[in-house]
Order: structure tokens, then C-alpha cells, then sequence
């Protein structure tokens, strides 16, 4: 992979979206895409086609599971990794989702100087 | 033939002898008739003996003498004689004829007295006989003592009296309750007192009077001159006269518990007629008796009317085969229905097993789970049975508590914590985020004192991270439900990794760490991750409180059944007073202490709850030489023994 790995992270919370774009751009060197809701993550996922899409999953409307099962659904999109953010880790929450099809969970709160790296061991584990 | 009687025994005799002819006229007479008729023997002499018997009885006494008569011995019959004066005694006779000179000697006795004792102990009887069958038949009780007062007033020819009750106040002198009293007012506010006040019962609590002094000496008071009598306490203006008084107490089991009074009897009272009132006094007392037990039933019944009314849970009480045979007032909320509905239904429509795929519910001793039925939604509820046995036959109670309330309550409790859990982290990760890229210079250099600064979030950011994360944990396990993995561990490796992990913190305290283990390898099962945290939250404390340059020392042992880690430090050790609370949530022996060591009071109750959920327990004990100990002993895997585990 020769250009920087793209990106997309989907949160309703705008200062978590410059948090985690400033992390993963500047600590990390990704190709940084940010979306505000679900439904805007779809669209900028057909349009972007990012390497990986780290999805929040608590939000309003669409959630992070929800948003995954149309990612699934569509069959360009079926491949991209998603890897989940989510505040809640317990009660078997992590099973739940790798069951649900994710790549991988990170928890919040996060250290930025190791988000980028966190995402990119996920990712290569995929691959 | 009649003169040979002794002349002295023919004299002196009481018993009346006569010799009358078949015809019916008196022949010869003995003096006796003079003492008991009043007649001289020449009054008499000549006349026709039946002349002397009262009419009515006169047809009884034809058997013993008379014209025609086909005569017979005879004996006992009963007649009425009159007296000179007018009056009738009652004479018992006994005859023999003498044929021979046609006539009947016969012989009489005056039972005048004895007959009139018979007609009083008959109709003593059948006044008892009468308050019995009232007692019997249930008649109220104000109305059965009022009977037994009506007739004490005839049985002893009384003006008037009463039938009281003697009750005490708590710790109080003893007072009379009247449950009869003859209405003896004398004007209208004296008519309106007794009107309002006899049906419940009239107190007087005055013992310095006559019926007082029964009271207070528990005996009988007769007082045949009452206006001179030192005993009395005087009557109101206007009161009836008051010419003679008896009060006589009666008792049961040794207790005085009521007494009677009656008054005004023409001639006064004597001790002969309290006697004869005794059969009725006890019967007095029984009935007061049988009162006070019904009335100690019926508010014992009362109570417990009170305590299944007032309940907030369903109390149903069914048949063997789930009929409903009573409800409470709850249960007629719970199901929406009257009383008069849910009597008579199957419980299984009312009630259903709610993780058994059953019809319905039928009841089974004990509690369950259940699913209410109300006409127009269902309902979570726990249902508890008991049996009980009615006679020969098995009944059931049934108590239904609703839990819709306490779900509504659970869920949102749980809801709560989910949106305090996310509304708390998601900031907390901006903020983090923010310092982290803020001090890593990932946006260029900040001024030294800047850096200071942000240093300082950065520890504070963490600790509230930590916090949320312990408040969380500490929710989940005592409320169970925190996932606790099971599977085999070797203590000893767990205490070799929980040392490394704890290893960046020891260094920069400047304090070491050291490892002793008994054994090689101590096999247990549970959840390794949360062991770990147990025994990092131990090192961790060890380290804070240890001075730079001493040593943290762990020791893993098997010692009998149980495998028992150990964490000791030199530092101050806990005091005394605080042991008692080391494992309570938001404890720290200083309130300076979570600020100092950075802690959130929370680790050792959540470590403790780990432990427990291992079946273990977490312990302090004071080390010797100073510091502190911390043993975390778990159950040893099956099979492990002390022989085998030591090295």
C-alpha cells in the first residue's frame, strides 16, 4: 500500500471527530475522512471507498450496528473493514459485536499517540 | 284402735296425726294441729277434713278418706292446709284405713319451707337453663345480661341493680363496666346520660361507695340500713331511695371479675340469700369469662383482618384444586375485580407459570415466577404458596406480588447506567484525546509551564477514566452482572504477570518487587483478567503507600484447600479503626488519601467482590514488623493438594 491508508470515522460528536481525525492524520499519517451520522458515512463510503471505517456505536438514528449491516448489504462496500468505538465494553458487548461482523473494538476513552497504531494492527490483521 | 297410741308421743309429736271416718269427718286430732294450723282440737272435731284443703287440691286428698272411697295405704301426697289465719300450708300426707272401724288414721308433716326452697332452686335452675340457651343461640351479649338482670331483680325481689364488669387501666385502680343496669333516672340529663351510655356500658370508677368496697375488698357488702352505713359514698339529688344494698363479687380462675349489685329488697338482705345466689353469680362469671375470650378473638381477628386488608400483595387462598375460596383487597386491585368475582374462578386463569410452558398455574408450595392476568394486559409478578391444612383438608394460600414496579425500576436503573456510562466516556475521550495529542506536541511545542499544565489534565483525565470504569464495575457485580469467565489458571503465573504490569509503577516509585512462591505452579479456575486486576489493585496500593527504597513482597502458597496469594508493604499500615470499612466502596481511611494516591475508594470493595465471585475472599491483617498484608484466597482446582502443590 503505497498511499497512506483512507480512513473514514463515523461519530455524532464533533470534538471526538477532531480528536480522532488530528490522531489519526498527524500521529498516524492516515487519509482522514469524517462523517456525522450513519446515513452520511454510506454515502461518503460509495463515494470514498476508504480502506477502513471505524464506526461509533452509540448514535441518533442510524446506530454503529445498523450502519454496518447497510455497509454489509451493499456488495462494493461488504469488503471494507469496519472496526467499532464504543464507550460500552461490557456485558459481552465485544462478542457482540465482532459477532455482528466488525473487525475489531476499541474502547473510549482511547490514547491518541496509539489509536492510529491500535487500527492499523486491526487492519493488517485482517488482511 | 287409735287410743292405743302413746299418749306422750301423741302429745309431743310435730307431725300432725288425725283418725277421720269413711265418712270424711275428723275423729281425733293430736296438739300438733294447733302448733302448725292454728286450730284447737275442739274447732276441729267433727268436721269434714277436706273443709281445711285448699280446693285445688282437695281431689288428691278424696284417696284418702271419703264416701265410696275404695281406700288404700297411701303416702306423700302433697296438699295445701289453711291456717286459722287464712293463709295455706303445704302439708305432706301418709294414710292406712281400718276397715274394721271404717276409718283412715293418717299422718302429716309441714314442708311448707322445703317446698318453698324447691320452687327457688327450680327457678334458679331455669333462669340458668334460660341464660345458657341465650349464650347458646348466641344472643348479643348486652341482651343476654339484661336478661340475667331481670331476673336477679324477681329472683331476689329487687328494685333494681346491676351486672358489671370489674376492668383495670394499664397500672391503674380497678373500675366497674356495667354490661346491665336498670334505668333508674330521674331526670332528663340523668336520661340522657343512660341512653347514650348503657348500650356500650356505664364506668364507675368511685370506689369509696358501697359496690367500691366490693371492689375493694372482694367481698360481700350487704347494707340494710345504707344511709348509716360507714361504707357509702352517698347519692345524687334525686336518686331513687336507696334502702338496702347487697354487692356480691364474682371470680374466676382466683380473679374477681365482675360483681352484682341489687337494691332495695322489702326486709333487707341476708347471707342465706347470697348463697342461694351463688350458682348464679358463677354463671355471671362464666359469661364475662366467654366475653373477654370473644372479645380477645375478635381483635386478634381484627388485627389480622387489618394486616391481610391493609397488605400490598395479593393474598389469595385456594382449594387444592386451584379454586379460589378468598381474596384480600389487593388481590382485588392486582386482578381488576371484586371479591365477589374472583371467588369461585380457577387460579390458572388469574396466574401462569412464566418459564414453563403450562396452561396456567396451579399451586405448588413455594415461590415462583409468574404471569398475572389482568382483563385487559399482563403482568411480571412472584408468586409464593404455602400449604395449609383445613382440617382433612389440604388448602393453599397464595401471595402475589406484582413486580411490575420493580422492573420498571430495574430497567431504568439500567438505562441510567448506560447513558451515564456513554454520556461520561464520550467527553472523556475528547478531552483525553485532546491532552494526548496536546502533550505528544502532535500540534507543535507548548510553552514549559504549558506542558506543566496539561500533564496535569492528563493525570486528572485518567483518574476520572478510572473512576467511570470502577463505578461501572462495582454496579455490575453486585448486581451480578458482570461476566466472570471460567476456565483454569496457575496463581502463580497470574502473579508473575500482574508483576510485570505494576513493574513501570514500582520503578518510578523507586520501590522493588519481589516474588516468593511455594510452589511452582498452583492450578485454580476463574477469570484471569479480573484476578489480575484484583492483584494489580493490590500491588498498586502497595506501591503508593511503600517509601522510596523498601520493597513490595508477593507470596503465592497453597495452604490446605485454598490458594492464597499475598501482597505486604512497609508503609503505615491500616489504622485500627478503619479495618472494619477497608472493603467498603468509597472508603479511604484519609479523605486526603484518594487525592494523594490517586485512588477512587472503589478498588478494594470491587477486588473484594471479584473474589467473591471466585468463591474466595479477600483479607487484611496488620504485618508484623509494620505495614500491610493483603491475603486473596481463592478455592484450589480439584485434585490439588498440599503434598503435591508444595515445591
Amino acid at each position: 500500500m503505497n498511499r497512506p491508508p483512507r480512513v473514514l470515522f463515523v461519530d455524532d460528536e464533533p470534538d471526538l471527530r477532531e480528536v480522532v481525525e488530528l490522531s489519526l492524520a498527524t500521529v498516524g499519517g492516515f487519509d482522514v475522512q469524517v462523517a456525522a451520522s450513519g446515513a452520511q458515512a454510506l454515502k461518503m463510503a460509495a463515494e470514498q471507498r476508504p480502506d477502513v471505517i471505524l464506526l461509533d456505536v452509540m448514535m441518533p438514528g442510524m446506530d454503529g450496528p445498523s450502519t454496518l449491516a447497510r455497509l454489509q448489504a451493499e456488495p462494493e462496500l461488504a469488503s471494507v473493514p469496519v472496526i467499532f468505538l464504543t464507550a460500552k465494553l461490557q456485558g459481552g458487548e465485544q462478542e457482540r459485536l465482532v459477532g455482528l461482523g466488525a473487525r475489531g473494538v476499541i474502547a473510549k476513552p482511547f490514547d491518541p499517540l496509539l489509536l492510529p497504531e491500535q487500527v492499523r494492527e486491526l487492519i493488517q490483521f485482517a488482511a | 284402735m287409735t287410743t292405743e297410741f302413746d299418749p306422750n308421743f301423741w302429745k309431743r309429736t310435730s307431725d300432725l296425726w288425725v283418725v277421720v271416718g269413711f265418712d270424711g269427718t275428723i275423729r281425733q286430732l293430736n296438739p300438733a294441729w294447733q302448733e302448725v294450723l292454728g286450730y284447737c282440737t275442739e274447732q276441729l272435731l267433727g268436721r269434714a277434713y277436706s273443709e281445711l284443703v285448699h280446693p285445688d287440691d282437695r281431689p288428691a286428698i278424696t284417696r284418702l278418706a271419703g264416701p265410696g272411697q275404695q281406700l288404700s295405704r297411701t303416702r306423700c301426697i302433697e296438699t295445701r292446709c289453711r291456717h286459722s289465719d287464712g293463709s295455706y300450708r303445704w302439708l305432706q300426707w301418709s294414710s292406712v284405713p281400718y276397715p274394721e272401724e271404717a276409718v283412715v288414721c293418717a299422718v302429716a308433716r309441714d314442708v311448707t319451707l322445703e317446698k318453698a326452697h324447691h320452687r327457688a332452686l327450680d327457678d334458679m335452675l331455669r333462669v340458668l337453663s334460660e341464660a345458657q340457651n341465650d349464650y347458646i343461640e348466641g344472643v348479643p351479649t348486652r341482651q343476654l345480661f339484661d336478661n340475667m338482670l331481670t331476673h336477679l331483680l324477681r329472683l331476689t325481689g329487687s328494685e333494681y341493680g346491676f351486672i358489671g364488669e370489674v376492668l383495670h387501666d394499664e397500672d391503674g385502680p380497678p373500675y366497674l363496666k356495667t354490661h346491665a343496669m336498670t334505668n333508674i333516672a330521674w331526670n332528663d340529663e340523668t336520661r340522657a346520660f343512660y341512653e347514650e351510655h348503657a348500650p356500650n356500658g356505664l364506668e364507675f370508677r368511685n370506689l369509696s361507695t358501697l359496690f367500691g368496697s366490693v371492689i375493694r375488698t372482694g367481698r360481700r357488702v350487704i347494707a340494710n340500713e345504707p344511709a348509716s352505713d360507714p361504707r357509702r359514698g352517698g347519692t345524687p339529688p334525686g336518686h331513687p331511695p336507696l334502702n338496702a344494698f347487697m354487692g356480691l363479687p364474682f371470680y374466676k380462675g382466683g380473679e374477681m371479675i365482675g360483681n352484682v349489685g341489687i337494691a332495695n329488697r322489702e326486709g333487707g338482705y341476708d347471707v342465706e340469700l347470697a348463697e342461694h345466689l351463688k350458682p348464679f353469680l358463677a354463671t355471671c362469671a362464666n359469661l364475662i369469662s366467654a366475653h373477654r375470650a370473644e372479645r380477645r378473638r375478635q381483635a386478634s381477628e381484627e388485627r389480622y383482618r387489618a394486616v391481610v386488608e391493609t397488605a400490598l400483595d395479593a393474598l389469595l387462598t385456594t382449594s387444592s384444586d386451584g379454586t379460589i375460596e378468598g381474596v384480600n383487597a389487593a388481590a382485588e386491585r392486582m386482578f381488576a375485580m371484586p371479591a365477589s368475582e374472583l371467588i369461585g374462578r380457577d387460579l390458572p386463569q388469574l396466574l401462569r407459570v412464566r418459564s414453563a410452558n403450562q396452561q396456567g398455574y396451579l399451586p405448588v408450595p413455594g415461590r415462583s415466577l409468574v404471569t398475572g392476568r389482568r382483563a385487559d394486559h399482563t403482568f411480571a409478578a412472584e408468586a409464593a404458596v404455602s400449604e395449609m391444612q383445613l382440617g382433612d383438608t389440604p388448602a393453599y394460600t397464595v401471595l402475589v406480588r406484582d413486580l411490575t414496579a420493580e422492573q420498571r425500576a430495574n430497567r431504568l436503573r439500567s438505562e441510567l447506567l448506560s447513558t451515564v456510562n456513554h454520556e461520561l466516556r464520550t467527553p472523556l475521550a475528547s478531552i483525553r484525546g485532546s491532552l494526548g495529542l496536546l502533550s505528544a506536541k502532535a500540534v507543535g511545542d507548548l510553552p514549559a509551564r504549558a506542558d506543566k499544565l496539561v500533564a496535569v489534565a492528563v493525570r486528572n483525565a485518567d483518574r476520572l477514566g478510572r473512576l467511570v470504569d470502577d463505578i461501572l464495575d462495582l454496579e455490575a457485580l453486585q448486581e451480578g452482572r458482570l461476566d466472570v469467565a471460567e476456565g483454569p489458571l496457575d496463581l502463580v503465573e497470574l502473579a508473575r504477570e500482574a508483576l510485570e504490569s505494576s513493574q513501570g509503577l514500582a520503578t518510578s516509585a523507586q520501590v522493588s518487587q519481589r516474588l516468593r512462591s511455594a510452589v511452582d505452579v498452583l492450578p485454580i479456575r476463574g477469570d484471569g483478567d479480573r484476578l489480575i486486576q484484583v492483584i494489580l489493585n493490590l500491588l498498586s496500593n502497595a506501591v503508593k503507600v511503600s517509601t522510596a527504597g523498601s520493597e513490595v513482597e508477593v507470596t503465592v502458597d497453597l495452604q490446605g484447600s485454598a490458594a492464597v496469594l499475598t501482597v505486604a508493604d512497609r508503609g503505615p499500615g491500616v489504622p485500627e479503626s478503619f479495618v472494619g470499612r477497608l472493603f467498603e466502596p468509597f472508603s479511604q481511611a484519609d479523605a486526603s488519601d484518594a487525592r494523594k494516591l490517586s485512588g477512587t475508594g472503589l478498588g478494594l470493595s470491587i477486588a473484594q467482590s471479584i473474589a467473591h465471585r471466585h468463591g474466595g475472599q479477600l483479607q487484611y491483617t496488620p504485618r508484623a514488623g509494620g505495614g500491610a498484608q493483603f491475603a486473596l484466597r481463592l478455592p484450589a482446582a480439584a485434585g490439588t493438594s498440599q503434598s503435591q502443590g508444595v515445591a
